[in-house]
């Protein structure tokens, strides 16, 4: 046994002899298939070499897969506008639409329909109509106009802004048809409430509503220009409030003379406030102090 | 040509951006750098989305202050992240776009649902779409009238790569004749003319092919 396993590792050493051996022999022959890993100057001159060929390439491949698509000898051809329609006012305040859905009119039809039934009814007070009248009508234009800007993400801010229609003129158009709208609203409301009988003054009482909104326009549109629309909301809000206050004042006082003062300077001030804010934003090309955002 | 003068912006107390004089020339450029580098900062003051605290921006020579108006009508812009209407249809979210941008042509719009296969979903509601989608829709709006400037932030964002492939191609057809300045991470994917490099709001390389 002992000789057996003598011998067999014998005959291991002299294998492992000979494996030494052939490698060192096939050494040299071998070196010359190994290839050495590419160093980072190599790769860089490569890709320089082959970057005129990729673009040719891609390019060709590109025209061919897509130009067989569109069957089109330009492939943005057709991008370029055909008929570029003059930027007029009437066209962005057709395209704010766009902003409201469908529902927001329909929420809008909704409330209408209610004032008109809650103005027509006999049940109701006319000392409670002056007073719903103008809570609603400016909460509602600050509330549509703030829907218009539903999307508070910053970025389809600046897609709007990135266009020929500076973004003041767009927040103007905005606020002028819920303006509109709600002068509409508190038109057949209060026209609602004068047919039906009730002893109210026509002109007082439209005055009563259509102040405190032509204020809160003003506010919004002159402030807005020059400190951006948070500062708007939150004075033009303040000022409402203290208008409403002092309304309340007024009315429990019953003194009509102060009432009717109140809302005359009220009223002047949003005409102005709004006139003068629109002269300069036309003026300034629609661009406000900031040059570019709202 | 855009160009680029003495550029500042600041953001907060400890970053601003600041850029002395650079040339972006017709083809596609690249911008890359780590988070907060100031690349999109960047791409809003070229896209004219926010204004530069100091010094200006030239397109072929003539300051962006003068004709703003008419060189917004020449730039394509996709910020980094956006959130469309959520109640628009793609097609009404194009034509608002297009509208704003004055350009009417039904043709624009057809072709731009063409270019990013938005055919089969043009009256889908923003809001019941992928974001891979949305944001194939934020492109596409992009590109309506044709602009001479294109500036988009991390445009291939939320795409899947197949889609994300074909759109490299379609963007390196279009630098062909306009200007594309692109923010993306790897600027390897791309066939590029130009690489800017940028490091802690500066601009730390810029190289030219």
């Amino acid at each position: 046994m002992e000789n057996n396993h003598g011998t067999n590792e014998n005959a291991k050493n002299t294998n492992t002899v000979i494996e030494k051996q052939l490698e060192q022999e096939l050494t040299p022959f071998l070196q010359s298939y190994v290839a050495s890993p590419p160093k980072q100057e190599e790769t860089d001159r490569l890709i320089a070499a082959l970057r005129p060929h990729f673009k040719m390439a891609l390019q060709r491949d590109s025209e061919d897969v897509i130009l067989s698509a569109n069957n089109n000898d330009d492939l943005f051809a057709n991008l370029q506008p055909t008929t570029t329609k003059r930027l007029s006012l009437l066209h962005l305040l057709r395209l704010q639409c766009y902003v409201y859905h469908t529902k927001f009119f329909i929420a809008t039809a909704a409330m209408f329909i209610l004032l008109l039934f809650v103005a027509g009814s006999n049940e109701i007070r006319a000392s409670w109509l002056w007073e719903l009248f103008p809570w609603t009508i400016p909460a509602y234009m600050g509330a549509g106009l703030l829907y218009s800007f539903r999307s508070s993400n910053d970025g389809m801010r600046k897609l709007e802004m990135v266009t020929p229609y500076p973004p003041q003129l767009q927040f103007m158009v905005r606020l002028f048809l819920m303006y509109a709208i709600s002068l509409v609203l508190g038109l057949g409301g209060s026209l609602s409430a004068y047919l039906s009988g009730e002893q109210l003054s026509l002109m007082l009482f439209i005055l009563n509503w259509l102040a405190p909104a032509t204020l809160v326009m003003g506010m919004l549109i002159a402030i807005q220009y020059r400190k951006g629309m948070q500062s708007a909301y939150r004075w033009s809000g303040s000022a409402w409030l203290l208008y409403m206050l002092m309304n309340e004042l007024s009315i429990m006082k019953v003194n009509t003379t102060l009432h009717l003062l109140q809302n005359g300077i009220a009223l002047t001030i949003g005409i102005i406030l709004a006139v003068g804010s629109v002269a300069k934003i036309i003026r300034t090309g629609g661009y406000g102090r900031k040059v570019t955002s709202l | 040509m855009i160009t680029v003068r003495g550029l500042k912006k600041k953001i907060s107390k400890d970053f601003h951006l600041e850029i002395g004089e650079l040339h972006i020339r017709q083809g596609l450029c690249v911008i890359s750098g780590a988070s907060g580098s100031g690349k999109s900062t960047f791409l809003e003051l070229v896209a004219s989305a926010s204004d530069p605290d100091e010094g200006e921006l030239l397109w072929n020579g003539i300051p962006y202050k003068q004709h703003l108006g008419v060189l917004r009508s020449q730039i394509g812009y996709v910020p980094s992240e956006v959130i469309a209407y959520e109640e628009m249809t793609t097609e009404q979210l194009l034509r608002y776009m297009a509208g704003l941008k004055g350009n009417l042509s039904t043709q624009s719009i057809e072709s731009v649902l063409t270019l990013f296969r938005l055919v089969d979903i043009r009256r889908r509601r923003m809001n019941s779409l992928s974001v891979g989608i949305q944001r194939r829709i934020i492109l596409a709006q992009a590109f309506l009238g044709a602009p001479s400037i294109m500036v988009m932030d991390e445009p291939l964002k939320h795409v899947d790569p197949f889609e994300a492939e074909r759109l490299r191609t379609l963007f390196a057809l279009y630098a062909r004749r306009n200007t594309m300045i692109i923010a993306d991470d790897d600027p390897n994917a791309w066939i590029t003319n130009q690489h800017l490099t940028m490091e802690s709001g500066k601009l730390y390389d810029n190289t030219t092919y």
